[in-house]
């Protein structure tokens, strides 16, 4: 519409809500004599009958004080029912608001506690010994199920075999993560040795992998080796015994981490 | 000073004793008292804490009695503003007016038992009969759950509104207020009223008919 009265001009024309009586002559006059506002107008009423008609009661009676107080008294009856429900974060916020006697400086102080609770939560969780969420599926007390998916972990290196035969080994992301900030492996940690040979086709002839878990194994890693009498892959395996050669190996490098 | 319940009051002279109390040189006295019953509330007082309901209770109650028209929907929603007044009352700004608050967390309270009798009747249309709004002029629960689309897509049309323009439109033309009552309760002026109030019929209008397929 490009008329001299806009669309909300109109809109409180046709409710009798412009300013002055004036005002309203003005626009009468002009929608008397141009058909695009006089359209917009009728539309406008239209629009305004509808909502209207949604809301208005046929017979609207004054409401009782009677049920006005059955409605208070219902309220103040689960007061303390919905007080005891109160969760801490808005107890907290309460007491606030009485202490500062304004929402705002009540708003404040909760933001000051939250940023000193974050701030302190942080520092602690960096002192506490760190429990990665472990890739390792256990049945029983230490028989492990094959790990399937190790190779999407990260690679740390590959070692050259007699012949044809090398080894990859691999570790559980979030272990990684730990070690190279720490120097430590966490709980959880799951390293993976493939060894592979080519003859007489390429194949994973040798799985073994090492698990951390100070609550199943007493010097905190448990040995698997998956590979059967017939070199094939056992879907799950027992924790080597503590007498196992890796132990040996191990026992002054990697099992201190 | 306490206020107590009166008799039953009409229609106008409700609203007359209500009105009274917002002139201009009461409302500063008004917005103390309210203040100095709010601190008593948060600090365990349940005398206090129920004057705040006295004083507003049938305010709160008309304008749920319009937008849902239905008197157990009316009663349920006023309880539950309440309740949720005594739950967030510690977040409401003593120095301003707590009329626009109730009456925002009133249409937010409506519009949910709205949405919910809405689910109510196209699951268990067997309850529309004893619960359809005292509105719908027919009994049959088909028309009843055809006014109820009606009144919804006027709800959906209120939710494409900015939240001021929304409780604006509301307060002027379903719970018919003039203008000057309107900015009274707002605690604005005519001038902006009448902006938020033509703004928001206009964009209701557009929205419903984009809803009905009339554009323009």
């Amino acid at each position: 519409m490009s008329c001299e009265f806009s669309k909300e001009t109109l809109a409180l024309f046709v409710e009798n809500d412009l300013p002055t009586a004036d005002a309203a002559k003005q626009v009468q006059a002009h929608v008397s004599v141009c058909a695009a506002c006089r359209l917009y107008c009728e539309q406008l009423e239209t629009s305004q009958s509808f909502i209207k008609s949604q809301f208005q009661l046929n017979d609207q009676k004054p409401v009782s004080q009677e049920l006005l107080t059955d409605v208070r008294r219902s309220v103040m009856s689960q007061i303390d029912v919905t007080e005891r429900s109160l969760g801490w974060a808005i107890r907290f916020e309460r007491f606030l608001a009485l202490a500062f006697r304004t929402p705002r400086y009540a708003a404040a102080g909760f933001a000051l506690v939250a940023v000193v609770s974050v701030s302190v939560l942080g520092q602690m969780q960096h002192s506490l010994p760190k429990t990665t969420e472990t890739a390792a599926v256990f049945s029983g007390h230490d028989t492990l199920s094959r790990p399937t998916d190790y190779r999407d972990w990260v690679f740390v290196g590959k070692w050259r075999g007699h012949g044809d035969v090398s080894e990859n080994v691999y570790v559980s992301p979030d272990a990684y993560s730990e070690y190279t900030h720490t120097g430590k492996f966490p709980d959880g940690t799951v390293t993976v040795s493939e060894t592979l040979s080519s003859d007489p086709e390429p194949a994973v002839v040798a799985l073994k992998v090492a698990v951390k878990d100070s609550s199943r194994f007493n010097d905190g890693w448990g040995f698997y080796d998956f590979a059967d009498s017939k070199d094939r892959l056992k879907a799950k395996a027992e924790a080597l015994p503590q007498t196992a050669g890796c132990r040996s190996c191990h026992r002054d490098g990697w099992l201190r981490m | 000073m306490p206020i107590e319940p009166g008799p039953d009051n009409t229609a106008a002279i409700d609203r007359s004793l209500w009105m009274a109390r917002l002139t201009a040189t009461e409302r500063p006295d008004e917005i103390a008292e309210i203040a100095s019953l709010v601190q008593r509330s948060l600090g365990g007082d349940a005398a206090a804490f129920e004057q705040i309901i006295v004083r507003y209770e049938r305010r709160v109650f008309n304008l749920a009695m319009k937008l849902l028209g239905s008197t157990d929907d009316a009663q349920d929603a006023a309880q539950e503003v309440f309740l949720r007044v005594f739950k967030y009352i510690h977040r409401f700004n003593t120095n301003k007016p707590i009329e626009p608050w109730l009456m925002q967390m009133t249409v937010n309270v409506c519009r949910n038992i709205g949405r919910n009798r809405q689910r109510r009747w196209h699951t268990f249309p067997e309850t529309v009969d004893s619960q359809m709004p005292v509105a719908c002029e027919s009994r049959d629960p088909h028309a009843g759950l055809a006014g109820e689309q009606q009144r919804q897509m006027v709800w959906k049309a209120l939710e494409t509104l900015p939240q001021k323009e929304r409780l604006a439109v509301i307060l002027r033309d379903i719970d018919g207020l003039t203008t000057a009552e309107v900015a009274q309760v707002l605690g604005s002026t005519e001038t902006t009223v009448r902006s938020q109030v033509s703004r928001a019929r206009v964009r209701m209008k557009e929205a419903i008919d984009a809803m009905t397929g009339d554009r323009p």
